[in-house]
């Protein structure tokens, strides 16, 4: 038996109800969602929508209509930047950002859009309000941050920047990639305006669902166009909510296993999710303290950051506590730079990176034990580390 | 003599999500093909019986759902008139 902790990469194992409800629409329902009026495209449509009506509820989103499907985190982002600014605009972000965010804001510098880096330092990483509140400018449009940090692990406090957000006008969208089904996200409290989220992490959903709820108060143009099924005579896209965003055939069987995903996550409920998660990063965290040899990144408080812990292990290089982990122990981590330069650059880890692992409510305090354990001999070189 | 009412609306996703509200409600409405005697943007209609009508009317006045057209239908035997009750 393996170990998996590497569940910001993507989630593993998943709820079974996610397999049987795929495995279900495979053979009974098949058909392309809203598209023609026989049972079976209904049936797939109406599968379709369920997922978006969960997800509304799981996010207090008032229309879940005004929530577009795409492939991913990624893909939501990308729509949502590219929709959304023009030429003199000027964007904040932080300097945790993953790539998802960091290379679409860079791609767009080079079309005359500003961008603005606010730095989060050790120990914690977390942002200053003050510097962020202080960076806004005549033109900016819109404060692009992530919610929680598939490095540091740190958490934003969304409704302090949506706070700061209104109070200037200005739009707030949030990337939940790390956070969304493992931490509380109600985008009517927190003054979310965009919301990217993607369906194979903490919402248990297969690899290629995801999507990006919008503001109703926000129309966005859509960099892609085709066929949703609606005002299929017109040769021009429909203007309104999903289709102007939502073209091509969706994928539907995936989106099936996300509404199983989410389900799943309504009836555990997230706070009790959160709570097991919190106590395996506790474990974690304290084990890893008593480790002479090992400096863990981050925010000490359990409660102020998500189960995704880097460390670096002293005179063993990432890679090499990866792959012996990998090998002899059957634990599966991620080592180096995670899709994340600019986090790496905060934290002074460039080019190596880190040993990250991490957890999601299906770990086990004992398989957190085992990696302890392991990672004691790592350290005192009772296996073989060069 | 039947008669019942037919909503037609702009797109799919807006007939699932009428459809969702009602059902929210416990009432079940019956999503249809769009009959030939009306035209429609979208492929989908709902059917309704008098006693759901209340309820849609009230989701209808709310703005929660969007419907391009409603309908009252009468039935005689094999014929079917339709009357323009709302239009967008
Ligand atoms: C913070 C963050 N944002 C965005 C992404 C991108 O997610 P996806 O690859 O599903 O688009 C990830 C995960 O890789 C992430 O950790």
């Amino acid at each position: 038996m393996f170990h998996y902790m590497d569940n910001a990469a993507t989630s593993f194992p998943k709820p079974e109800e996610v397999l049987a409800v795929m495995e279900h629409f495979f053979n009974n329902t098949g058909g392309n969602p809203g598209r023609s009026g026989h049972r079976l495209s209904l049936k797939s449509g109406e599968i379709v929508y369920e997922t978006r009506d969960l997800l509304a509820q799981l996010f207090n989103i008032e229309d879940p209509l005004q929530i577009v499907f795409t492939l991913n985190a990624t893909m939501a982002m990308n729509m949502a930047l590219s929709g959304l600014l023009k030429p003199g605009d000027h964007v904040i972000t932080s300097s945790l950002e993953h790539n998802s965010l960091a290379r679409p804001l860079r791609y767009m510098e080079t079309k005359g859009v500003e961008i603005t880096r606010i730095s989060c330092s050790p120990p914690d990483f977390q942002i200053s309000l003050e510097e962020l509140e202080q960076s806004i400018q005549k033109n900016t449009r819109l404060i692009a941050l992530m919610h929680g940090s598939n490095v540091t692990g740190t958490i934003f406090p969304l409704k302090e920047i949506g706070k700061i957000a209104k109070k200037h006008s200005l739009y707030f969208m949030v990337d939940a990639a790390q956070t969304a089904g493992a931490y509380p996200i109600d985008v009517q409290r927190e003054g979310i305006h965009m919301l990217a989220f993607t369906g194979h992490k903490g919402l248990f959903g297969p690899q290629g669902t995801g999507g990006l709820y919008i503001d109703p108060r926000l129309k966005i143009e859509s960099f892609i166009r085709g066929g949703t099924g609606s005002l299929s005579e017109e040769d021009r896209q429909p203007d309104f909510m999903p289709d102007v965003l939502e073209s091509g055939t969706p994928n539907a069987m995936g989106l099936a296993g996300l509404s199983a995903g989410v389900k799943y996550i309504l009836k555990e409920g997230i706070d009790k999710i959160r709570g097991k998660e919190e106590e395996l990063t506790f474990f974690l965290l304290k084990g890893l303290k008593e480790i002479d040899g090992i400096k863990v990144f981050g925010e000490e408080s359990v409660k102020r950051r998500m189960p995704i812990i880097s460390f670096l292990v002293d005179g063993v290089s990432p890679s090499t506590v990866g792959e012996i982990l990998d090998d002899e122990y059957n634990i599966l981590v991620r080592v180096g730079l995670h899709c994340s330069p600019w986090a790496h650059e905060s934290m002074g880890t460039i080019p190596e990176g880190t040993v990250r692992v991490s957890l999601s409510y299906f770990n086990t305090e004992k398989q957190v034990d085992n990696l302890i354990k392991a990672l004691k001999e790592i350290v005192k070189e009772e296996v073989e580390t060069s | 003599m039947d008669s019942y009412y037919v909503a037609t609306f702009y797109s799919t996703n807006y007939a699932l999500k009428c459809e969702r509200l009602l059902k929210n409600k416990d009432i079940d409405i019956k999503l249809i093909p769009v009959p030939r005697q009306v035209s429609s943007n979208c492929g989908l209609a709902a059917r309704l019986t008098p006693q759901n009508l209340p309820d849609f009317m009230e989701l209808y006045k709310e703005g929660l759902v969007e419907v391009e057209g409603l309908y009252s239908v009468e039935q005689e035997g094999k014929k079917l008139s339709f009357t323009l009750l709302e239009q967008e």
